[in-house]
């Protein structure tokens, strides 16, 4: 089996994609409440004009983790001409919601509400926009108790920002598996955060930082036939974010400060709230990981390749029989899924 | 021409060189006066409108000197001709003909200095180029004559004679000793045997230990004759004064063989009697029985394949070869040319269709075929055109010829059938049933986008499943990665409804496919290619584009067309077993 067949193994476990049968729950607990706040702030006067799906599952990086819930984030957006003047009175409504559902604990974050929901591992995230005629949104920012100057309702492109990470351009030679192909390292390096990283710096480590900085970086691998060397496109992509871009700049010997703008208006740094300390570690790791897949592209013992690539992103990581690369265990011969398919050949 | 330049620069450069007037021109011919080995030299050139070859010098008075090599000359002429050159392998400076001159009369020069001063080399030259040598005394309108003979005794032979008004083969004499014929001569010759049944005349043929220099011209003849008799060993010279000569008649012909340092030669002469009133005499080999016969230097051809095959670029390694071709169609059928002309001796052709005039211009064969099996057609037209070919034709499928004990038969199988289906079949036999035989299996995709060979050698990576990997997710693909033209297209069109459907190709578009597949088999064949391989052409898109079809991501990827690449993909499952 080839090492490209491992990494497609190996995102096929980790892969989490809305549709999938995991996700059901979370899937129809996401309708209902989605439905319950349109009818609330229909009552409240200011309906609902739209809403969607932010983050992974919108961009489609989402992976699953064991024991880790669910994330539901669902942007919910009111009219700007009938928005309440405090963007705390729209979050309060979400969270009687909630509430009502019986959430216990639910609250008022700076961006959203939230809210967990242990039984379904399900982890709810709302933020609220207004949003005006010009097309422009505001992101309802401030806490349950937040005084006037803690509380606004920022600028922000939601939209845009899910776009920009969608993109890609479609007339360019293999551009749709190139784009596949970016979003499966994504995966891959979210599943390296999660396995490498305590949950305090993890959390620091923000999947929309990862999913910036790869966009911007992205060296894809592809053949002329098609056929994906995700290894490759792995390792020049962390190489360009760490030697070609400054994302990470030294502040003293051996420390660095990380910043990722986002690529959308007002260009906020994703990781301005990130420590020194977070940063090194985060850079310092990101190196590691990079060496030892420069291992693995060494290594031509195949056992010896995916011990390597275990010991990075978890045992997810499909093992290896131990034999030579050449000699490989069997792959399981896979037909395929079409009846029929038109071809071109003649004679 | 402007020959006054020309004469002021020779002179420049040192040569003594004169013009002569003609009745009609200022300048006739320019006349180079030397002096070589201690002899008076004079060379000649004789005025030319243009020069659309290097321009030659000739040697005036050759009966002073001692022979030269690459010399010729006529009976009776004042002057003798120089070879210093291949005509084509130099490109003349016609805009400035006077360096042409220059370096033409320098390596006339050199010539005729070599020749005159080192006798050695000069008899190592007569020899060496003694088919020149013979052929340039023969004259032009003399018709050639085909020995089927390669004894290496005497024997006599019979002669047939050129009908009328026949063309190509039909035109030449046809020498051949009783019973060296075989059956199974090609069948052209054959034909003309058969023809010719009737019309014998008597020739003898005589192989020499050793060529001696040819005639320097024709008058030389006679002489030249009777002291090659003089030379010949008892028993050959026995043979012929013996037996052949109780032969009688109005004329015979006298083939020799004789070896040089090119490889043997043939040659022949030609006896009639000068006043056939005298009844029919035996053949001359005295001075003065040689008075009643005219003697006419003759070309003599072989059909010989040690001496055809190379010079006309096939290889004979590959006689020994044995190929099945499936698929006799534009693909196949030049395939199978392609592969005879470059020498291989045994193709045996597959095909159940029959040609029609909708194959016309595709297809290599002519439509005298249409109506026959495609690969009866194809045996019949191989047949005519390669002599030392055997063709055997059958009318089964692919899927028919799942037979171990076939197939093991060949040194490689070449599919070309356009079916995908049916070879993914016939490659799953040859797999489950451990067949160790080579395949090829060869496509043209529509349009003039493309087309592609597949090399599948048993024991080395690579298989056809190998071009049949989906790259989404390494499932078993039911179209090929290598396409340029993405799947699930109705790339076919029709005329007369869906038994008529076609897939447009051109002729070019099949004979370049047929061209990498062949290149291909004999690479292999010769085991230059040892590792299974693939080869694709990818052409022009426009076709393709303005009739509204998809392209596939590899036709825009793809920059190596007509390399050789590894066959080997490592998503393949059978290969990664």
């Amino acid at each position: 089996m080839s090492l490209q067949n491992k990494f497609k193994k190996f995102h096929d476990a980790i892969k989490l994609g809305r549709k999938d049968l995991e996700y059901t729950t979370a899937r129809l607990k996401d309708d209902s409440i989605t439905s319950d706040i349109v009818d609330r702030f229909k009552e409240d006067g200011y309906p609902v004009i739209e809403d969607f799906i932010q983050g992974s599952l919108a961009t489609f990086t989402g992976i699953r983790e064991k024991g880790q819930d669910f994330d539901i984030d669902r942007a919910i957006v009111i009219e700007a001409g009938l928005a309440p003047e405090n963007p705390i009175t729209p979050k309060l409504a979400v969270l009687e919601v909630l509430e009502e559902r019986g959430f216990k604990n639910a609250k008022i974050k700076k961006p959203c509400v939230t809210a967990d929901y242990k039984a379904d591992h399900l982890h709810i995230d709302i933020p609220i926009y207004r949003k005006y005629d010009n097309g422009q949104y505001e992101l309802a920012v401030g806490k349950r108790h937040s005084d006037e100057d803690n509380r606004e309702w920022a600028r922000s492109s939601p939209r845009e920002l899910i776009d920009w990470v969608n993109d890609y351009d479609s007339d360019e030679t293999y551009g749709s598996n190139k784009h596949d192909q970016y979003r499966r390292v994504v995966r891959y390096l979210k599943r390296w955060r999660n396995f490498t990283f305590g949950d305090d710096v993890r959390r620091k480590i923000h999947s929309i930082g990862i999913a910036v900085m790869v966009k911007e970086s992205f060296n894809s691998s592809i053949n002329d036939e098609g056929f994906p060397d995700d290894l490759t496109a792995l390792r020049e992509t962390i190489n360009h974010i760490l030697n070609y871009r400054s994302y990470f700049t030294l502040v003293e010997l051996d420390k660095y400060r990380v910043n990722v703008s986002l690529p959308v208006s007002p260009n906020r740094d994703i990781f301005h709230s990130s420590s020194v300390a977070t940063a090194t570690q985060f850079r310092n790791k990101l190196s590691a990981l990079l060496k030892t897949l420069n291992k693995v592209a060494d290594e031509e013992l195949e056992s010896k390749q995916c011990e390597l690539l275990q010991s990075v992103f978890g045992e997810d990581f499909p093992e290896c029989a131990v034999t030579s690369s050449t000699s490989s265990n069997a792959v399981k011969t896979v037909f395929s899924s079409s009846g029929v398919v038109g071809t071109s050949q003649g004679a | 021409m402007n020959y006054s330049v020309i004469l002021n620069h020779l002179n420049d450069c040192g040569y003594k060189v004169s013009a002569i007037p003609s009745k009609t021109e200022e300048i006739g011919c320019l006349t180079v006066e030397l002096e070589i080995n201690g002899l008076p030299v004079s060379l000649s050139h004789f005025i030319v409108a243009e020069l659309s070859k290097m321009p030659s010098f000739f040697l005036a008075n050759p009966s002073a000197f001692p022979r030269p090599a690459h010399t010729a000359f006529y009976p009776g002429s004042l002057f003798a001709s120089i070879c210093v050159n291949v005509p084509d392998a130099i490109s003349v400076n016609f805009e400035r003909p006077e360096l042409a001159f220059e370096e033409s009369l320098k390596r006339h020069i050199d010539l005729i200095n070599q020749a005159l001063s080192d006798s050695e080399w000069n008899n190592q030259e007569l020899l060496r180029e003694f088919e020149a040598g013979w052929l340039s005394i023969v004259e032009q309108d003399t018709t050639p004559f085909l020995c089927l003979t390669e004894s290496e005794k005497p024997e006599e032979l019979c002669v047939l004679k050129p009908r009328k008004d026949q063309l190509g083969l039909g035109q030449y004499f046809l020498g051949y000793s009783e019973g060296s014929v075989p059956k199974n001569i090609f069948s052209p010759i054959n034909q003309i045997l058969k023809d010719r049944k009737s019309s014998k005349g008597i020739g003898f043929f005589v192989p020499l230990s050793e060529a001696k220099p040819a005639p320097w011209n024709k008058d030389e003849l006679a002489d030249w004759y009777l002291n090659l008799l003089s030379e010949l060993p008892v028993d050959v010279l026995t043979k012929l004064t013996q037996q052949f000569a109780q032969k009688r008649s109005y004329e015979f012909w006298l083939v020799f063989s004789a070896r040089t340092s090119s490889g043997i030669t043939w040659f022949g002469i030609h006896f009639s009697q000068k006043k056939s009133g005298k009844g029919r005499k035996t053949l001359p080999f005295k001075q003065s029985h040689l008075t009643e016969w005219l003697l006419e230097p003759v070309e003599v051809l072989t059909f010989n394949k040690d001496r055809l095959m190379p010079r006309s670029g096939a290889e004979q390694s590959l006689l020994n070869k044995k190929v099945m071709i499936v698929g006799c169609g534009s693909v196949g059928g030049d395939v199978a040319d392609k592969l005879a002309a470059s020498g291989v001796g045994c193709i045996d052709l597959y095909d159940p269709d029959t040609l029609s005039l909708n194959n016309l211009y595709r297809h290599i064969l002519p439509p005298m075929y249409v109506s026959f099996h495609k690969s009866q057609a194809l045996w019949h037209s191989l047949t005519s055109k390669y002599p030392w070919l055997e063709v055997k034709c059958f009318t089964k499928k692919l899927v028919d010829l799942r037979r171990r004990e076939l197939l093991r038969e060949y040194d490689l199988i070449i599919i070309a059938i356009g079916a995908p289906t049916q070879e993914r079949l016939f490659h799953d036999y040859l797999i489950n049933e451990r067949i160790n035989v080579p395949v090829i299996n060869t496509w043209v995709e529509g349009y003039g986008i493309g087309g592609h060979a597949v090399l599948a050698i048993p024991e080395t990576k690579g298989c056809l499943r190998c071009a049949y990997v989906d790259p989404a997710d390494f499932s078993r693909g039911l179209a090929s990665n290598l396409n340029f033209l993405a799947p699930n297209q109705d790339l076919t069109k029709n005329h007369a409804g869906c038994g008529d459907a076609f897939l447009p190709y051109t002729y070019i578009a099949s004979t370049q496919t047929a061209l990498i597949t062949a290149d291909l088999s004999i690479k292999f064949l010769l085991g230059k290619i040892k590792e299974s391989s693939r080869v694709s052409w990818k052409g022009n898109s426009e076709d393709a584009t303005v009739n509204g079809f998809k392209l596939s991501g590899r036709y825009h990827a793809f920059i190596r067309t007509l390399e050789v690449l590894p066959l080997l993909n490592d998503e393949c499952d059978i290969c990664n077993e």
